[in-house]
């Protein structure tokens, strides 16, 4: 409406131009310039216009989506040059992939400085969630009205999984991070990629077809939500992102425990939290339906609501992947039918509207390719995948070993 | 000697009984302590409290298909506006204008939808409530009821079947007309052919000394639009392409309409239980789309009331 409004005023003033232009000619000189001087500052301002209109100017046919230059584009590590493994380190560090640096098979090769660096990069990324069993399942959950059935109830029964040490992400994965793998080229790189999801994945555009999550236009997030956790992204692509960092995602079990942070008071007996600050909803420390923005908040706010390892909106804000499938293959929950098979995620977000739906035990679901508003991820490593500490061999050996990383193997 | 105590007493109760009380919904008279209207089974509380509180309460009506999600739309309505009252404050009048709300929010707690809404008037919930804005000083009393999908398709092919649909839709003051976007989305045309039978049916309502339909706010609502990403981006470029015949008959029929999308589950998902068979499930509860078409319709109705005077 706006745009034809404007194109109303500047046909009338090109019209009066005109008249002007064909007067000045018959009657004085000087009307006939302010006539042509006025049609030109139309014919200027209406090839503005056609400019700033959206869909004024289609693509040439040679012109794919994908060679739109975004607005704006944050500064990305730089790319190491080729022969360069000190380059190729130091860029893997900027990009946040020091999970990959201290897989044993290379971080024997870091130099002293390095792996001391990667290993900074990790206590502060990362918060350690301790080995242990976890109760998994409603275990809070009490037969009301309507009740299900005496074998549901048996099936909903709580069990006891036992967790593997890891470290967890602090945060929630942002968009500034998730904007390091696309500049890579994560989502052209079919090695992070499952061979099954590989055809799903030339449908990961964001809204001007540009690979990305859903929600970013011209292959960028929005300058604004730099901090927030990244959404609009599916599990495929979360994966992807994990396994370009040298992570993967959480399971469930892993996650609960980081959140519930279970302690055993004696044998058989635990006392495990329902929220990470404790057992008592407090929605000033969670971005849920009401205390919040209505939207995602960048991943520091709601210090508050940290859980006890230090990991940060556990609940709220964003939903989370985690690696296995919803409902767990091995509940016995029977009867679901689901068209196509779902993937785990938990922790609430910024619309979750019960309490009892963001709560460490809640479990909810979604399809692997489903790319939705509120959800994002987080990742963990196993501290058994990881070298933390070296021998002095290993530091005398690193400056004589070439360092080969996934994308510089030689052929 | 107690007898003669009694008597008076009883003449007394007698004498109540010979003032009728006006059912709020259908206007025909009743005896002063039934429950239900003997004429169409509203509520007669709803004529006590009008009665008692001096309000003179408005009408809104929440109308669509069965098992297009009436009772999930109000109650969840109902509790986001009583939870949040920066804008709209809503507050229950009578105990029975809680039990839509509460049944709705218990059961979608536990991740289930709320059981179908019978077809006996007598057994829907009816919502009474008091709503004050922020901008306005006068608050709004209103009442809603959740009709069952079956009765109104009943009253719509076959009319005045239910006389309380008749009668209540012919003193609202504005409609809510809710659409199965998923439906609508699979091809399905049934959806859409109901919305424009029952569109039909209200344009040719009338009642005596106030407005036709053509000329009341009537917000159609695409609902389940969180399956349906098209639909929530806009419902009105939606209705365009999957339901043109609705759209074409909206524009044609009402004066004061706009299309919306809503949605309350998160996911979905069937699941088979032994002793309901295979039944719809939701996976999470994230409104959105719930409040907008409501506040639109209270501004269309209050804009018009102003006018009038």
């Amino acid at each position: 409406m706006r745009t034809s409004k404007r194109y109303v005023i500047l046909a009338s003033i090109a019209l009066l131009a005109a008249l002007d232009m064909v007067l000045g000619w018959a009657v004085w000189p000087p009307v006939f310039v302010a006539g042509a001087v006025g049609l030109v500052y139309v014919l200027h301002r209406a090839a503005q216009a056609r400019r700033s209109t959206p869909g004024a100017k289609p693509l040439a046919s040679s012109q794919s989506p994908e060679e739109e230059v975004p607005a704006w584009a944050p500064a990305v590590a730089r790319k190491p040059a080729p022969n360069d493994p000190v380059g190729l380190i130091e860029t893997m560090l900027a990009q946040g992939r020091y999970a990959l640096l201290l897989r044993p098979q290379i971080a024997r090769t870091l130099g002293e400085d390095q792996f001391h660096r990667a290993l900074h990069a990790l206590s502060e990324g990362t918060a350690l969630v301790p080995e242990g069993e976890v109760i998994m399942g409603p275990m809070d959950q009490r037969p009301e009205d309507g009740a299900p059935e005496s074998d549901e109830l048996a099936a909903r029964a709580p069990r006891v999984v036992r967790v593997e040490p890891l470290f967890l992400d602090r945060y929630p994965v942002t968009n500034r991070q998730f904007y390091e793998f696309v500049a890579a080229g994560g989502y052209n790189d079919p090695a992070l990629w499952d061979g099954a999801m590989l055809p799903a994945v030339l449908d990961f555009v964001d809204q001007t077809g540009q690979p990305g999550p859903r929600l970013w236009k011209g292959g960028c997030y929005d300058p604004a939500k730099e901090d927030h956790a990244v959404v609009g992204v599916s599990w495929c692509e979360a994966t992807a992102y994990s396994r370009w960092v040298g992570k993967r995602l959480p399971t469930d079990a892993e996650w609960v425990k980081a959140g519930s942070w279970p302690v055993s008071l004696a044998v058989g007996s635990r006392s495990q939290r329902r929220y990470p600050w404790g057992d008592a909803m407090d929605r000033t420390r969670a971005n849920l339906w009401g205390s919040g923005p209505k939207g995602t908040v960048p991943v520091t706010a709601f210090a508050g609501g940290v859980s006890v390892g230090g990991v940060y909106q556990l609940i709220g804000n964003v939903w989370e992947w985690m690696r296995g499938s919803y409902p767990p293959p091995d509940a016995t929950e029977a009867g679901w039918i689901f068209e196509t098979p779902l993937k785990s995620i938990r922790g609430g977000a910024f619309d979750t509207y019960f309490d009892t739906q963001a709560t460490c035990q809640f479990q909810s679901g979604e399809t692997a390719i489903a790319r939705k508003h509120n959800i994002g991820f987080r990742c963990a490593v196993g501290v058994c995948d990881l070298l933390l500490a070296r021998s002095a061999e290993d530091g005398a050996a690193a400056a004589s070993i070439q360092v080969y990383l996934p994308e510089e193997v030689p052929a | 000697m107690s007898r003669d105590m009694i008597v008076p007493l009883e003449s007394y109760r007698l004498a109540r009984y010979v003032v009728p009380i006006p059912c709020y919904v259908c206007g025909e008279d009743n005896i002063f302590d039934a429950e239900y209207c003997r004429h169409c089974l509203a509520p007669m509380a709803l004529a006590h409290q009008a009665a008692s509180q001096k309000v003179q309460p408005r009408m809104v009506a929440a109308v669509g298909a069965t098992a297009v999600g009436k009772t999930v739309f109000l109650g969840m309505l109902i509790d986001m506006l009583s939870r949040q009252p920066e804008r709209v404050q809503l507050m229950a009048r009578g105990a029975f204008s809680i039990t839509l709300q509460q049944s709705t929010m218990a059961a979608l707690a536990r991740c289930q939808f709320p059981q179908k809404t019978p077809n006996e008037p007598d057994r829907w919930n009816w919502v009474h409530c008091e709503l004050r804005r922020s901008r306005r000083e006068v608050p709004l009393d209103l009442i809603v009821p959740d009709m069952a999908g079956e009765a109104i398709f009943e009253e719509v092919e076959h009319p005045r079947s239910y006389r309380v649909i008749t009668a209540y839709l012919k003193k609202c003051a504005g409609a809510m007309i809710l659409v199965d976007a998923v439906g609508l989305q699979e091809a399905s045309s049934d959806h859409e052919y109901f919305a424009m039978k029952l569109i039909s049916y209200l344009v040719e309502l009338n009642e005596e000394g106030k407005p036709g339909w053509s000329r009341r706010p009537v917000a159609l609502i695409f609902t389940k639009a969180d399956q349906c990403e098209e639909c929530l981006a806009d419902p009105g470029a939606f209705a365009k392409s999957h339901a043109s015949r609705l759209w074409q008959l909206c524009q044609e029929r009402f004066a004061f309409h706009r299309f919306f999308a809503s949605g309350v589950a998160g996911a979905c998902a069937w699941r088979q239980t032994r002793r309901d068979g295979r039944v719809h499930m939701p996976l999470r509860v994230e409104p959105v789309g719930i409040v907008e078409p409501f506040l639109w319709l209270l501004e269309r109705i209050e804009t018009r009331r102003s006018r009038s005077k």
